[in-house]
């Protein structure tokens, strides 16, 4: 039993050691960023300029190039999810029925129709691939 | 200011703590448990009254700093006044306690609790830089719900939109309105905000672990339960992940540890009890979970203080959990009924659906695999610890105190409670089962881990009795073998 207890003990003791040890090799191969230079960080840095204009509170719409039929399970939304992110307080609907919308896309040359399609008309484009329309008056 | 923010709810914690600690002459006894209790403890009335100062005054803005700091002073000073007299009242006895003789034993397992200590602590602050706003779950839900209460000022319910869904506005606000309230303090946001209230919350369950075994039982098992919990690397990665599960785990295990202790510090007063309603309401207030914890504190209370104790013990610590509980649960209440939006487990699925599916044994099959399967290999250890565990109950045997039963037997129906609610929450899932265990089980093993792994070391044998190590006068000791104070280690 004494035999048995040390042995247990120290397989015990060496799992719990070596998962942990694991885990901090596996941080410590980290690059660490400088605060301000991640990823969601340099995301939002995308938005600084639209914020500017938009209202400090309310609903705004929200477009994109990525189809999300539902953003719940949508890899893809998290882009979406970023810009609310980005944009609190103002709340941001997956939906362009709303009298401002903010255009979120990843690719240089944008297809006028994305917006067209959806009685949208550009009030400006920030360069970065973030738009902001208005809906037309019909 | 940033320092400020953070400690101060610390302070008040811990000086709440100390007035109701069983009578005690100096400050010493029992510092890394009440400290460790008072991260939870002071973070919670500090997420608490910032929530309150929202609701009662939300035009205030940064009128709520200079009102907070002017009560917290005003609260330091009674606070200091209340724990004076009562030092002087009740001057208690003085601990007669020496420390220990430090076994073989004992040496290496403090020296490996102290490395796995130092390397999570790093491995977190890596994580953190890594993540710096959270992962997934942390920046679109709490982390954003915290931006939405620090930028919104008087518009701050537009939190709760329904609009907005999918971040879950119904979930409660501990962790958000600690993490505003910082921002308010120090008039911007910054990152290291959430992720130091994260760090606190993972290192203080560490501590209270470590602290209470210590206490409750030996150093020796307060040493392997801490070494254990370090050595689940994914308790470390949900801590860091700024995830709400790791505080809802400290809570839980605050009010369990907090029953314990009421058996065996106090016998005339409940005051424990009375704190242990707290930590309870402050798990509802973290998330749901803690709302289906606190119906299994009740059952299980029930369940053992009656037949065990007489009836009016049992209703004075009833009145006791009650009292430190009523506040919380009140703002929870308020909060559920008047701001948030309806749960979505309700509201995308009507009662039919739901017993329809209660009523399905293939979906309990499923279940039942998936939780069989994952709870084996969930915390990303290098081999599988439950099973590990299992092997060292049977080599080390089982050792009870007599003293820690009723509370051991009250804690094991609230887990098994506990527990089998998650069980059928997965049942009656309207989503996508496969998808539901997947994103989720790691998460419920996070929050009772630590709770498991305090009844392991209460039931377990302590190394040094189950190898013969210590002289016979010690083996019976109600404390374990070199159960003491652990700020004497």
């Amino acid at each position: 039993m004494k035999y048995m207890g040390k042995a247990a003990l120290l397989v015990l003791l060496l799992v719990a050691l070596l998962s942990n040890l694991r885990l901090f090799r596996q941080t410590a191969n980290f690059i660490p960023k400088p605060l301000g230079r991640d990823e969601i960080t340099l995301y939002e840095k995308r938005f600084e300029e639209l914020k500017k204009i938009l209202p400090s509170h309310g609903v705004v719409g929200y477009i994109s190039n990525k189809q999300a039929e539902d953003i719940r399970f949508d890899a893809g939304a998290a882009e979406y999810y970023l810009t609310q992110y980005a944009l609190t307080p103002l709340v941001v609907v997956y939906s362009p029925n709303y009298p401002l919308v903010v255009g979120n896309f990843r690719q240089a040359v944008i297809d006028p129709k994305i917006y067209t399609s959806r009685d949208l008309v550009p009030l400006k484009d920030f360069g970065n691939g973030v738009m902001l329309f208005r809906r037309a008056r019909r | 200011m940033l320092w400020l923010s953070l400690f101060s709810p610390l302070f008040i914690g811990f000086l709440f703590i100390s007035i109701l600690w069983p009578r005690h002459k100096t400050v010493s006894p029992h510092l890394l448990i009440k400290s460790c209790l008072a991260v939870g403890v002071g973070l919670g009335i500090s997420s608490y009254s910032f929530f309150l100062g929202l609701v009662v005054f939300p035009r205030s803005g940064n009128g709520f700093v200079d009102a907070e700091t002017t009560s917290l002073l005003a609260l330091t000073v009674v606070l200091l006044c209340l724990y004076a007299i009562r030092i002087r009242k009740h001057p208690g006895p003085r601990s007669t306690s020496k420390p220990a003789p430090k076994s073989g034993i004992l040496c290496i397992l403090s020296a490996s609790f102290h490395i796995a200590l130092a390397a999570s602590l790093m491995a977190f602050i890596f994580l953190s830089l890594d993540s710096p706003h959270g992962e997934w779950d942390a920046w679109a839900i709490w982390n954003m719900r915290a931006r939405f209460l620090f930028r919104s000022g008087v518009q701050w319910t537009h939190t709760f939109s329904n609009l907005v869904a999918w971040s879950h506005p119904d979930y409660p606000l501990l962790i958000p309105a600690v993490v505003a309230r910082c921002w308010a303090y120090i008039g911007h946001e910054t990152v290291v905000v959430p992720a130091v209230v994260s760090m606190f919350f993972t290192f203080a369950t560490v501590g209270l672990l470590f602290s209470s075994l210590s206490i409750l039982r030996s150093r020796s098992q307060g040493f392997l339960a801490g070494l254990v919990l370090l050595g689940t690397p994914l308790f470390i990665r949900q801590g860091a992940s700024q995830q709400a599960d790791v505080p809802l785990g400290f809570f839980f295990l605050a009010t369990i540890v907090l029953f314990f202790l009421q058996d065996r510090l106090s016998k005339n007063d409940y005051s424990l009890v009375y704190l242990a309603g707290m930590t309870a309401g402050f798990s509802a207030w973290t998330k749901h979970e803690g709302l289906l914890f606190l119906a299994c504190i009740m059952v299980s209370r029930l369940a053992i203080m009656v037949p065990v104790r007489d009836r009016k013990v049992f209703l004075r610590q009833v009145f006791s959990f009650t009292a430190g509980l009523a506040p919380i649960l009140a703002t929870v209440i308020y909060f559920k009924t008047q701001l948030a939006s309806p749960n979505e487990f309700i509201s995308l699925q009507g009662l039919q659906v739901a017993l329809d599916r209660l009523t399905d044994g293939a979906r309990y099959l499923q279940v039942g695999k998936a939780w069989a399967g994952e709870w084996i290999y969930l915390g990303n250890w290098i081999f599988s610890l439950p099973l590990l565990l299992v092997f060292y109950l049977l080599a080390m045997g089982i050792n009870i105190d007599e003293k820690n039963k009723p509370a051991l037997a009250s804690s094991l129906i609230i887990l098994s409670l506990l527990l089998a609610g998650y069980f059928l929450v997965y049942v009656t899932s309207p989503y996508d089962l496969r998808w539901t265990v997947a994103t989720s089980l790691n998460r419920l093993l996070v929050q009772v881990w630590p709770s498991l792994l305090l009844i392991f070391f209460l039931v377990v044998n302590p190394p040094e009795q189950a190898m013969n190590l210590l002289p016979s006068s010690d083996k019976h000791s109600t404390h374990g073998p070199t159960g003491q104070d652990p700020d004497t280690a």
